[in-house]
């Protein structure tokens, strides 16, 4: 069964270069949102298997939006893909619920890899 | 600003793009440095004139009184494609307080406190350029750092009569430490023929998407 995504970056361009590296079947089924507020209204409209995060975003983060999502109970599938590549941003993500982290720029291997290690494919 | 300056919304995004995985490698590098958590936030890219430069600064850097580190950078010594001058500008930081943050126990004189400010300024400018270049697929060299001044006004970065380019582009990037009232801001400036050669890098690495 091909998962529902959702890619959450304010930058066009990852959103790009996520989507170039994502496995193909998956492409058809890719929401994007431009920040964190946006990424909450979709995420509450309608379930997601996964998230793709980025984390230095304007309007909303993705920090706040791992701590809305748990306040919340929204569930889903959250890998952040940042270029905050500090421990401490790492500890906090996991903290507030995410799967995994890759680093930007996100390369094929590095998501084949955690979707593997997750069973996500 | 002269037409064939302006970046299309796509090479704007790319480059913001590069900018955050430099700034995303010198937060890492300041953290291990510092033993906290680094804020980052959102990069500031334009294109300043140096008619207005002075201008552009007070409003890029809005602080009173700074400390400065000014470091060129450049991708060859004849014939530099790309090149550029990177500012590490302290503000609302005392020397006390960046001492304490890196566990310097010395008590400090002017030289001490310039070595601070060195010292930190190559860790952000070695870091994030490295980020950046790699991105570009560029080998970056760099000129050694010097103090501009200590405890300066905004307008005595840039000697503005000086300049020369016309067009600059600016790149801002904020750091700032949660716990302490530490900040501070990088910021890139690349003059008109440095854009150009940008530009086109951009066009190949959108090209590739």
């Amino acid at each position: 069964m091909i998962p529902s995504i959702m890619i959450c970056d304010d930058s066009n361009i990852a959103r790009k270069q996520l989507k170039k590296v994502l496995p193909e079947s998956w492409k058809e089924s890719v929401k994007l949102a431009h920040n964190g507020e946006e990424a909450l209204i979709g995420l509450r409209a309608e379930h997601f298997d996964i998230l793709f995060l980025d984390l230095t975003m304007p309007v909303l983060d993705g920090f706040d939006v791992l701590t809305t999502m748990k306040s919340e109970e929204i569930q889903v599938k959250t890998i952040v893909i940042s270029a905050d590549i500090q421990i401490e941003a790492r500890n906090r993500v996991e903290a507030a619920g995410a799967l995994d982290f890759i680093k930007k720029p996100v390369s094929s291997e590095a998501l084949i890899a955690v979707l593997t290690k997750h069973n996500l494919i | 600003m002269s037409n064939n300056l302006n970046f299309t919304e796509d090479q704007g995004e790319y480059l913001q793009e590069i900018c955050n995985v430099g700034m995303g490698q010198a937060g890492e590098s300041l953290s291990v440095l510092f033993e906290q958590y680094v804020t980052l936030s959102v990069p500031s890219i334009e294109m300043i004139t140096a008619a207005n430069a002075t201008e552009s600064l007070r409003r890029l850097i809005p602080a009173e009184k700074i400390s400065a580190v000014r470091q060129g950078f450049y991708t060859h010594v004849t014939d530099p494609n790309f090149c550029g001058e990177s500012i590490t500008i302290f503000s609302g930081t005392s020397f006390e307080e960046l001492a304490q943050l890196i566990d310097f126990e010395e008590e400090l004189t002017l030289e001490l406190e310039q070595e601070l400010l060195l010292e930190i300024s190559n860790i952000i400018n070695g870091a994030c350029l490295s980020g950046i270049a790699e991105q570009l697929s560029e080998r970056f060299f760099h000129t050694p750092p010097s103090i501009i001044g200590q405890y300066i006004a905004v307008e005595n970065l840039l000697q503005t009569d000086q300049l020369q380019w016309d067009h600059a582009l600016s790149i801002k990037i904020k750091y700032s430490v949660e716990k302490q009232s530490f900040e501070c801001d990088f910021l890139l400036l690349m003059p008109d023929f440095a854009v150009k050669y940008l530009q086109n890098v951009l066009n190949k690495l959108l090209d590739e998407l």
